[in-house]
């Protein structure tokens, strides 16, 4: 469920010329290709959880460097930088003396997440302020944005308690990670919306 | 189990939450957009109907500037041209007479056509204000003796966005146009007011007046032009009428 939605939308992507060199395309590689390895790794019943630290580290990267081209502005851009700087120490302090690779990174998830927030409430904070002359309807970054809001808003809760639950064991832990996939798939949908678009504003 | 619930539970509620905030996002930017829309088409049209007005008033110059050569410059033109073929060299007294009248007619042309060329100008209403142009007007339907026009100016009338004026010009054109061919009236007044800021175009006729009503439900494309006119640049357009009491107009617009 975490693999075929984005590796569906790489085959639509690649064939859109303007989508291939599109971060959001490389988002969905990076997503395709990791829970891919991961779900394989759960097979002979390996522990995949170091999977999700990369998963983290290099989605933040490359959704933020998505919001440094959307916003485009000196300000934001140091801003998504400082922040990027901070998120880099934050998880390598998080991965070494707290949440180690062999667990899930919750605090790292979390810290993504609400930062990924942020940025986009701040997109629609600027709709409000700069309405587009365009009916958002046809604007690739807004199903992008809205995709990206969804899939880390609605998870942040599963993400904050996901660690205690592996170390639990608790017996309910795969239905939260197929309701973590289900929002995932919302996600796509969404991209899925903003790949058919034709313009990016 | 409970945290489980609990951790479902929230999800749940932020799922609910960020469906509000998208909706919410989406139906916004659609009401912007629409109204966006709505404005750039009343812009366009108000465009297009400026335009519209300057063409009909270079139509209407055009027109005028037809009849005056033709009833007016031609027949001078033809007056000359007689005197000159019919000078008797050897009768001085009559030559000198004639040649006295030649001058006086020559003269008479020259006059007519530097007053025509001002009319020719071609955005004579951004060049001259709207007050002369509706003053040149006057005096050009005082030339043809069909009726008496008087305009009546008041004091201190501020100056009106060009774009208005243009629109509030043609809209006098057009009124007076209608009293012209329709009212047989003798006698039209004109009134340009300026009070609190209420700039105030009136006009009076002492023709055969119409019934509002009855007009109203069949107005034909001269009142809808007027009203849609007026509608444009925001301005109140009121005709009174009633079948033999003439009929006055009044054009107020807010500066």
């Amino acid at each position: 469920m975490d693999t075929l939605p984005p590796l569906v939308l790489i085959l639509i992507a690649a064939g859109k010329k303007e989508l291939r060199s599109s971060l959001i395309f490389y988002f969905l590689v990076l997503q395709c290709v990791l829970n891919m390895y991961a779900n394989l790794l759960t097979i002979p019943n390996t522990n995949n959880l170091y999977i999700y630290h990369y998963n983290c580290l290099f989605s933040f990267f490359i959704l933020s460097l998505f919001y440094i081209r959307l916003f485009n502005t000196p300000n934001t851009k140091r801003i998504i930088f400082g922040a990027a700087l901070l998120f880099t120490l934050l998880f390598l302090i998080d991965t070494i003396y707290l949440e180690p690779m062999d667990q899930f990174n919750s605090n790292s998830f979390c810290l993504a997440a609400f930062i990924l927030c942020g940025y986009s409430l701040y997109y629609f904070m600027r709709i409000f302020k700069n309405p587009t002359g365009t009916h958002i309807s046809m604007s690739r970054d807004f199903w992008f944005n809205t995709g990206i809001f969804s899939y880390y808003t609605i998870n942040f809760f599963i993400f904050i308690t996901y660690n205690k639950l592996t170390i639990e064991k608790s017996p309910l832990l795969i239905y939260i990670w197929q309701l973590h996939n289900t929002i995932f798939l919302i996600m796509c949908i969404y991209f899925y919306v903003g790949i058919q678009c034709k313009t990016n504003d | 189990m409970t945290e489980i619930k609990f951790v479902l539970g929230i999800t749940f509620l932020l799922l609910l939450l960020t469906t509000f905030v998208i909706v919410f996002v989406f139906f916004y930017q659609k009401r912007f957009y629409l109204l966006k829309k709505e404005k750039q088409e009343l812009v366009a049209k108000y465009a297009q109907l400026l335009l519209q007005s300057k063409i009909e008033i270079q139509e209407q110059t055009l027109q005028h500037v037809g009849q005056e050569l033709h009833d007016n410059l031609g027949q001078v033109a033809s007056l000359i041209k007689i005197n000159l073929n019919t000078l008797q060299l050897e009768d001085t007294a009559a030559t000198i007479e004639k040649i006295e009248s030649t001058k006086g007619l020559t003269r008479q042309l020259i006059a007519d056509i530097k007053s025509l060329s001002v009319s020719l100008g071609s955005d004579r209403v951004k060049q001259a204000g709207l007050v002369k142009a509706i003053e040149v007007e006057v005096e050009r339907l005082n030339k043809t003796r069909q009726f008496i026009v008087t305009c009546q100016v008041g004091t201190a009338i501020p100056e009106i966005d060009t774009d208005k004026a243009t629109i509030l010009f043609r809209m006098a054109q057009e009124i007076l146009n209608n009293a012209v061919k329709h009212s047989k009236a003798k006698h039209i007044s004109i009134s340009i007011n300026n009070s609190n800021k209420l700039f105030i175009l009136a006009f009076e006729d002492d023709g055969i007046g119409f019934n509002t009503e009855d007009n109203r439900q069949n107005a034909g494309a001269g009142l809808r032009n007027l009203s849609s006119r007026a509608n444009l640049i925001e301005a109140q357009l009121r005709i009174q009428s009633l079948p033999g009491n003439g009929t006055r107009a009044t054009i107020e617009l807010l500066l």
